[in-house]
């Protein structure tokens, strides 16, 4: 937009087009100060016809063109306040024809991204005649959206009257997304550091105050956030370096280095040492200032006493040395170059170290830095530290500033031999994207080194909005390691596309922490994978999610398998038969081995048939169950007679199945674990776990398969051995009452022609009542028998269970106890029935019994006592029955009988030892 | 062995006794005689199908369920109710078996054997 004569009148002779925004303001400041001295020359308010008047006007329009920076004036005297002037920078970025624009109100850049709170305060603004400065989104000619950091402000004339109104725009979109950016690099920045529990990760402040204090720090320090925040973090050093400045030193070496490594001894709260390694870094503000340092590190106690572990430290430490960015130079003691690290010969831009070794090192610094680059010398050559900064150009002519530390290296006779010159460019001011990308790779290699997997996904829509699926945006190398897959192929697809058929908890488990904000924790099984990982799912912000997570297959395994054994030693306990234990047992293997087949097969006496009468299959499984040769299965049928365990992963390349493979297939059995079940030295059954498609046993799997067999083997024993004690308490039984009523019949048959009918009678009844014992007894294997059940079946001989009352603990009864209780109950009973209180119609006895520990060994007191019936008095002979009576419950006596008009009452008592004595 | 009770047409019923062991063979049968019935008595269980297949005057089986032999009494017991639906059950035996395992209309005698109960449980059978 040349406008004629105006050059000669613009006195700057700076290139406006490099004009900061400020120093433009200023400019219009001044130039609209210039306008308020000259009242009579108001600008003519259009463009480009007719011209302005005012020569001070034309400087002001001049400055306008000139500049590279989108600029309007507007003129608020003329309807709609329309666009006067306007320069090429405003037609460039809004791409509007210069016709388009002069004499329109300035609107026309509102469109449907606008914000409509924004032409508020803009009308606001106009209207009150102030400055104004705000963000507002406008859109071009082509109606693409730009953000627009606008300033609009007026421009009076020496009188103070408003003649113009100049507006400026700059295009602030990409700041805008840089913004956006920072936040996302921060949310993600933020989730590492609250989550990662591997990692310690301190934030102090320039003291070296702890300000933030993640779950990693708590977990490998002991202390909570709560308990060090505010406290120096001096205090997880150990007191040897504390002595010795250790934080101050790597505070110092941050100041120096950019960065201090941190592998050494630290103090948990408990007072123990863990071996940390790790570094220190500055925190910096975006705006580059030294905020405070961040600390962070893993506890290394493990690896650090593994040989294999130092080593890898040693590399780490030599991969940091080598990206070092500094100008690391060794001298001779003339100040001559001798070497130059790689590092160093990228910022001093040399491109062959020949070039300048040997030159004076004194002699690249320009000024001051010469006179002071000497001064270091001359102090390390002393033995001393020389200390420096300065400016020099590097090889290819660029001014830099450097700060440079002068170390003298000694030689063997303990004098400075060599000089050791370590320089830092401090002349950058890193531009905002640098300082960015140098924040991100901060935090990427705090990424990277966790030892836990990271995922940062995006949730995917279907048309209706449901979320169906979600897409890997970022994962770190662990999630390589832990998944198994290469971290290159997977971003940019989404999980279902990875992992097909993968479980949908997957998806709508993160689903849901992005709809609801809430994080999660999980411990899941990819099943394509046979992996477990258990981890913690997180919002980020938007459609956006992090998971960071652990893989734990085996600990879920060993979990699994501890069930399974806890599940079985329930079941054996439950009394099932030996078939039925066999079935549990497989069954609880196929399940927690996750495979198609398990069962016993029987081996024959020849050694060769086996014989497999049922299984444990998976669904869709074929089972095994028939007869079958164990030699045309393969060479390990040998190995089984030998009693030695059988596991082949796969059946086509153990050398013992390869030639029968087909035949093994051909029942689905593509692996084998086989346990041998022996006896008598005789392999007598096999366990055998069968699969479909080949499998790499692990040790634990297996003496899993050898634990469940062997507890299966002894629980079937056991329960052999017990139906084997049944089958003979049963004979017992049998035989004895046999002789029982063999007894009764004969004595029956013998008396029968004596005319006395109730001694025979009682006789019989006698005989009766030890029957009944036992029978209690037999049904507890001859153990014990319940007082109450005694009580019970001999008194329901001798009445009507209406007539007695029974009360008292549950008390077992030893074999012997049973016995003569029994027998001493029938007599009172008997007696009763023949006497006492069951003599007539309505009479009653009650039985009480109760523990009495009064007199110190607990002993059974059992209280007898008959209402209700005929007056009683004390007979005058004594009996068998009554002689019965008195030897008590053990044989001990201990028994009291009074003859009450009411009724008989008989008090017995035992020592709790002997009733129960087996 | 007084009683001579007959059934309705004169002839005394027929009672089969299983019991291995002879002495209570012996106790069993002057149970049966002195319900009033006759008794045929046979050691085995599968003496007692064979018995069962042969005579059609078998009325009542009185049977020690612990007999030794291939065949328990319980499995006996269960092919009686099955096959020959009208015979009446008197069971003895070491241990009362379940109730649910004993047929229907069975009785169970526990021994040693109170007489009285034994014989009004055949007469009332046999009868």
């Amino acid at each position: 937009m040349p406008i004629a004569g105006v050059q000669a009148n613009f006195s700057m002779d700076n290139d406006l087009r490099y004009l900061s925004r400020e120093e433009l303001e200023a400019e219009v400041r001044r130039l609209r100060a210039k306008l308020a001295d000259r009242p009579d020359h108001g600008p003519s308010p259009s463009y480009p016809h007719p011209r302005p008047a005012s020569t001070d006007t034309d400087v002001l329009f001049s400055a306008v063109d000139k500049t590279g920076l989108p600029m309007i004036l507007t003129d608020p005297n003329q309807d709609d306040d329309p666009i006067v002037f306007t320069n090429r920078a405003f037609l460039d970025l809004t791409g509007y024809g210069i016709d388009e624009v002069v004499g329109r109100n300035c609107r026309f850049l509102q469109g449907p991204d606008t914000e409509p709170d924004r032409v508020d305060a803009i009308r606001t603004a106009l209207r009150e005649n102030r400055d104004l400065t705000v963000e507002i989104t406008n859109h071009r000619r082509d109606g693409t959206p730009f953000v627009n950091a606008l300033f609009v402000g007026p421009v009076f004339d020496g009188e103070g009257r408003l003649r113009y109104r100049f507006g400026s725009q700059i295009d602030v979109t990409e700041a805008h997304r840089n913004r956006e950016r920072i936040a996302e690099s921060e949310a993600r920045q933020r989730a590492i550091f609250d989550s990662a529990s591997e990692m310690a990760i301190i934030v102090t402040d320039t003291a070296g105050t702890v300000t933030d204090w993640n779950v990693g720090a708590t977990r490998i320090l002991g202390w909570s956030a709560e308990e060090m925040r505010g406290q120096p973090i001096e205090r997880i050093f150990t007191p040897e370096d504390r002595t010795t400045g250790q934080m101050r030193k790597e505070m110092d070496g941050v100041f120096r280095d950019g960065h201090a490594e941190d592998m050494r001894w630290h103090l948990r709260k408990d007072g123990g040492r863990f071996y940390a390694v790790g570094d220190m870094t500055s925190l910096r503000g975006l705006d580059g200032t030294h905020r405070g340092f961040v600390k962070a590190f893993s506890d290394r106690t493990q690896e650090r006493n593994l040989a294999t572990k130092e080593q890898a430290d040693a590399e780490f430490m030599r991969s940091v040395l080598a990206s070092s960015a500094d100008c690391i130079k060794v001298l001779d003691l003339d100040g001559g170059l001798t070497f130059m690290s790689e590092g160093g010969m990228q910022v001093m831009e040399v491109s062959d170290f020949n070039h300048i070794k040997g030159c004076p090192w004194p002699s690249f610094w320009q000024g001051q830095g010469n006179a002071d680059a000497l001064a270091a010398l001359a102090t390390a050559r002393d033995g001393g530290i020389g200390h420096f900064q300065g400016g020099a150009d590097t090889f290819l002519g660029n001014a830099k500033w450097w700060d440079v530390q002068v170390t003298p290296i000694f030689g063997p006779d303990g004098r400075p031999e060599r000089i050791l010159s370590v320089s830092r460019d401090i002349s950058e001011r890193r531009s905002f994207e640098e300082r960015l990308a140098a924040s991100e790779a901060h935090w990427r290699g705090l990424f990277e080194r966790l030892s836990e997997g990271f995922i940062v996904g995006e949730v995917v829509r279907d048309q209706t909005g449901r979320i169906t699926d979600w897409r890997y945006v970022d994962v770190n190398s662990a999630w390589g390691r832990l998944v198994g897959i290469a971290t290159d192929s997977v971003v940019g697809r989404t999980i279902r596309e990875v992992f097909p058929g993968i479980e949908d908890a997957w998806v709508d488990e993160f689903a849901d922490v992005v709809e609801t904000g809430e994080p999660v924790t999980f411990v899941r099984q990819v099943g394509t994978l046979a992996r477990w990982y258990e981890g913690r799912a997180f919002p980020l912000g938007g459609e956006r999610f992090g998971v960071i997570f652990l893989e734990v297959t085996e600990r879920v395994e060993a979990d699994t398998r501890r069930s399974g054994l806890l599940e079985l030693g329930e079941r054996l306990r439950a009394g099932i038969d030996t078939d039925a234990i066999a079935m549990a047992a497989a069954a609880i293997l196929g399940r927690v081995l996750g495979v198609g087949r398990v069962g016993y097969g029987t081996v024959g006496s020849d050694g060769e048939s086996f014989v497999v009468e049922e299984d444990w299959t998976a669904t869709g499984f074929p089972t095994l169950a028939g007869h079958y040769r164990m030699d045309d299965y393969g060479l390990y049928a040998e190995d089984l007679r030998q009693g030695r365990t059988v596991v082949i992963p796969d059946v086509r390349e153990d050398p013992r199945t390869s030639a029968s493979a087909a035949t093994l297939e051909a029942v689905s059995a593509r692996t084998l674990v086989n346990i041998p079940i022996v006896e008598k030295g005789r392999t007598v059954a096999v366990l055998f776990v069968n699969d479909g498609q080949p499998r790499s046993w692990t040790e634990p799997e297996v003496s899993f398969v050898r634990q469940i067999a062997e507890l299966t083997r002894q629980a079937v024993e056991r329960r052999r051995a017990e139906e084997r004690q049944d089958l003979l308490n049963h004979e017992l039984s049998h035989r004895l009452k046999n002789t029982m009523a063999m007894v009764v019949s004969i004595a029956h048959q013998t008396l029968r022609s004596v005319p006395e009918r109730e001694p025979v009678e009682a006789f019989q009844k006698r005989i009766q009542a030890l029957a009944s014992a036992h029978d209690l007894l037999l049904r507890k294997d001859w153990t014990a028998a319940d007082l109450r059940t005694v009580c019970r079946e001999v008194l329901g001989t001798a009445a009507e269970a209406r007539r007695f009352t029974l009360d008292g603990p549950d008390v077992a009864l030893g074999p012997s106890a049973a016995l003569s209780a029994s027998l001493l109950l029938h007599e009172l009973a008997t007696n009763a029935a023949k006497y006492g209180s069951l003599s007539g119609e309505e009479g009653q006895v009650e039985v009480r019994w109760w523990i009495d520990g009064a007199t110190g060994e607990p002993g059974l007191v059992l209280r007898w006592r008959e209402h209700g019936g005929p007056p009683v008095t004390a007979p005058t002979r004594r009996g068998f029955g009554s002689r019965l009576i008195r030897t008590g419950l053990v044989g001990t006596g201990e028994v009291d009988v009074t003859y009450d008009t009411d009724g008989v009452i008989a008090v017995m008592r035992a020592p709790m030892v002997e009733v129960q004595r087996s | 062995m007084t009683t001579t009770e007959a059934n309705g047409d004169g002839v005394r019923a027929v009672v089969l006794v299983l019991q291995d062991e002879p002495i209570l063979a012996g106790i069993m049968r002057d149970f049966v005689e002195e319900a009033g019935c006759d008794a045929v008595v046979v050691r085995t269980a599968q003496a007692a199908v064979r018995t069962l297949e042969e005579r059609t005057d078998i009325r009542v089986v009185f049977a020690d369920l612990d007999v030794r032999g291939s065949t328990t009494g319980l499995k006996l017991v269960a092919m009686i109710r099955d096959r020959w639906p009208p015979i009446e059950l008197v069971l003895t035996g070491a241990l009362a078996p379940d109730l649910d395992a004993i047929p229907a209309r069975g009785v169970f005698c526990d021994k040693p054997f109170r007489e009285g109960k034994v014989i009004s449980a055949i007469r009332s059978f046999a009868a």
